[in-house]
């Protein structure tokens, strides 16, 4: 895997662990909750390198 | 339990259960294997990491196979599934792959061309990810595969695909298609590599023709033709007036634009002693205002909306009723292939490239393309590949 | 004198009348005229059939020189065009026997590949009325020199169109003033070129496919 891929990759952990952390703290908006874990799913797919 | 933690565990069973079953699906897409059969004609298989050691190991490594005859002649390059959208090419050459014998000279066929393009999928614009073709033994399952490689193959994308070795900018996804990455490079990106690779073949190889098989909206103006550079425009203008009086279907020729770089039937004539040819069909399918995306749309390629637009005169073929079945399309591309070799064949008896047992369009047409796919389950173990 | 007898004239003038309405309808689709070379293979239009044309006179055996774009001077400098070579937008080909034929002997033919292409116009800078201008000037020099002329079309309906389209304007610049005119059926699926032939008296021959021109242009030539 060429070394900016890896890169790719790791900012793609790095925007998953801020929106799971953003899901975690947010208590009052459904709105806001139901967008961070929409926004997860591309980022879940990659890391799991289904698409 | 609060409010919101409910809230939470609810969006997370139901976004997270779309999310594993979607996702599941995609991987098993991605990891699908179609076995191919190799024929009595087949004398040598090779992978084309073997003109490129990069590839190896890569999912844009596949499969490259010989079919050499017994008396010496010219060689001829079928490459398909550049595009794996477009599933006429890799139906064509798999029915040479299955069914040819080369008497003189030598074939190669390599039918899935860009490997990762044909694991990636285009479900947001609703393609199916799998279609089969009825054959007389049962249902032969092909994935259906994208345009471009899968950015899990090669990522990211470059804002502006800056191509090699001209610069001319080209869109940025294009750096991810290997019919925009020709001649390619050994240090460039995958799907440079790719194309690198195969030119590596072409020269080693001391191929005389190039065959690159795709297919087109029938909306496009660059359709149902063969697309021809200019040391290849005689026999390809040959071909197709051949083909139109013998076979009775239009096939006109296009030149290859010059300014228009990383195409293969421009630069493989630029960068190689080879003629480079592509061969377009129509496929309904691809263009923009059909009907849903479906196996029935790909198959047959009828659709409402293409009929009442060819009636006002804005699609580039013939369309009728009866659509625009794979199996004329596969058939044409047959035909156009075997003219190809008989015409260059011609000019150059001392280069000559005889293939048989390979049916015609009118054969495909009559018979269907399924007839011709031999059952995995009875050949030889030896001689069962996947791609 | 002899009386001839009106009824035993009746069935021969039924014969002639028969067979000069057979004549009156038929006659220009059916003589086949020769043309002689040194032969000049041009575009009416600038599509890729002047392509075609050349191609099949390939395979016919046929030397020509061919200029997609050739203005008068050029062609009054007969065979070899002036020793004027390819540029962009310009193409020049000198494929006839030089020993038979040597350089600036005049032309004897012009075959005309009828078709219209706005791309291949733009490439060579010209506009239709450019276009039709050139051919205009060419088709009068011809007729000044005695140069016989020939009009081709096998582009079929895609090298159609309405009346007043960039297809049919190129037709009407060429076809009229033809000496003979070959077409494919597809191309004269309306007629329009038997009309052409009836009006100004020239001879058809309406082909299956271009690849028929093969034999045609060998008999033509022979």
């Amino acid at each position: 895997m060429p070394f900016i891929m890896i890169i790719y990759y790791l900012i793609c952990i790095y925007l998953l662990a801020m929106l799971i952390w953003n899901f975690v703290r947010e208590k009052k908006s459904v709105d806001k909750m139901l967008q961070y874990i929409l926004i997860m799913i591309p980022l879940i797919l990659r890391l799991f390198r289904a698409k | 339990m609060s409010r919101h933690l409910i809230y939470k565990l609810v969006l997370i069973i139901i976004i997270g259960g779309i999310t594993l079953i979607g996702g599941l699906q995609l991987y098993q897409h991605r990891h699908f294997q179609t076995p191919m059969i190799a024929g009595p004609g087949v004398t040598k298989v090779k992978k084309l990491s073997d003109y490129e050691p990069g590839l190896k190991g890569t999912m844009a490594d596949t499969n490259v196979f010989f079919l050499k005859g017994s008396k010496p002649g010219g060689k001829m390059l079928v490459i398909a599934g550049t595009h794996s959208n477009e599933p006429a090419a890799l139906l064509s050459s798999l029915i040479f792959l299955e069914n040819s014998t080369v008497e003189k000279g030598t074939l190669i066929i390599i039918p899935q061309f860009n490997n990762s393009g044909g694991r990636n999928t285009r479900s947001g614009d609703g393609y199916p990810l799998y279609f089969e073709i009825s054959t007389p033994w049962g249902q032969k399952k092909f994935r259906m595969g994208n345009r471009v490689a899968s950015p899990l193959d090669q990522w990211p994308d470059p804002d502006v695909y800056v191509h090699y070795p001209d610069r001319q900018l080209l869109s940025y996804l294009d750096i991810r298609n290997t019919n925009r990455t020709w001649p390619g490079r050994p240090n460039g990106a995958l799907m440079e590599k790719v194309t690198y690779a195969a030119m590596e073949l072409i020269r080693k190889e001391n191929v005389d023709l190039a065959i690159d098989v795709h297919g087109a909206e029938t909306m496009f103006p660059v359709t149902n033709c063969i697309v021809a550079p200019e040391k290849s425009l005689r026999i390809a203008t040959m071909t197709s007036l051949t083909l139109k009086a013998t076979e009775g279907f239009d096939n006109h020729v296009e030149p290859s634009p010059q300014g228009f770089r990383g195409l293969s039937h421009r630069e493989i004539g630029d960068f190689s002693d080879a003629l480079p040819f592509l061969l377009e069909a129509p496929i309904p399918f691809l263009d923009q205002p059909t009907g849903p995306k479906t196996e029935d749309l790909l198959l047959k390629g009828k659709d409402p909306f293409l009929l009442k637009l060819s009636k006002k005169g804005k699609l580039f073929v013939p369309y009728d009723e009866t659509g625009w079945p794979m199996s004329k399309r596969v058939g044409q591309h047959c035909s156009a292939i075997l003219e190809i070799a008989q015409q260059f064949s011609r000019r150059n008896p001392k280069r000559t490239i005889e293939i048989k047992n390979t049916p015609l369009y009118s054969e495909v047409i009559k018979n269907g393309v399924g007839f011709y796919y031999k059952d995995p389950s009875k050949a030889h173990k030896k001689n069962v590949f996947y791609n | 004198m002899k009386r001839i007898k009106t009824n035993s004239l009746i069935p021969f003038l039924c014969l002639f009348s028969f067979i000069f309405i057979l004549n009156s309808d038929f006659n220009y689709s059916q003589e086949i005229p020769k043309a002689e070379l040194p032969v000049l293979t041009t575009s009416a239009g600038q599509s890729p059939d002047v392509t075609t044309l050349n191609i099949v006179c390939e395979e016919a055996g046929i030397m020509y020189d061919y200029c997609d774009v050739p203005d008068v001077s050029m062609i009054s400098s007969g065979v070899g065009l002036g020793g004027k070579e390819s540029g962009p937008g310009f193409h020049v080909e000198i494929n006839t026997d030089l020993e038979k034929y040597p350089e600036g002997t005049a032309y004897k033919t012009i075959m005309f590949a009828i078709g219209a292409s706005l791309k291949g116009m733009g490439a060579s800078g010209l506009t239709v009325d450019d276009e039709v201008s050139r051919l205009e000037n060419i088709i009068d020099y011809c007729k000044e020199n005695d140069i016989f002329i020939i009009g081709i079309h096998v582009g079929g309906v895609s090298k159609r169109g309405a009346p007043g389209s960039d297809n049919e304007r190129m037709i009407t610049a060429v076809a009229p003033h033809a000496d003979l005119l070959i077409v494919t059926k597809d191309s004269n699926k309306d007629g329009r070129f038997t009309e052409v032939s009836n009006n100004n008296e020239i001879p058809l021959k309406e082909i299956d496919y271009a690849l028929s021109l093969v034999p045609l242009l060998k008999e033509i030539f022979e």
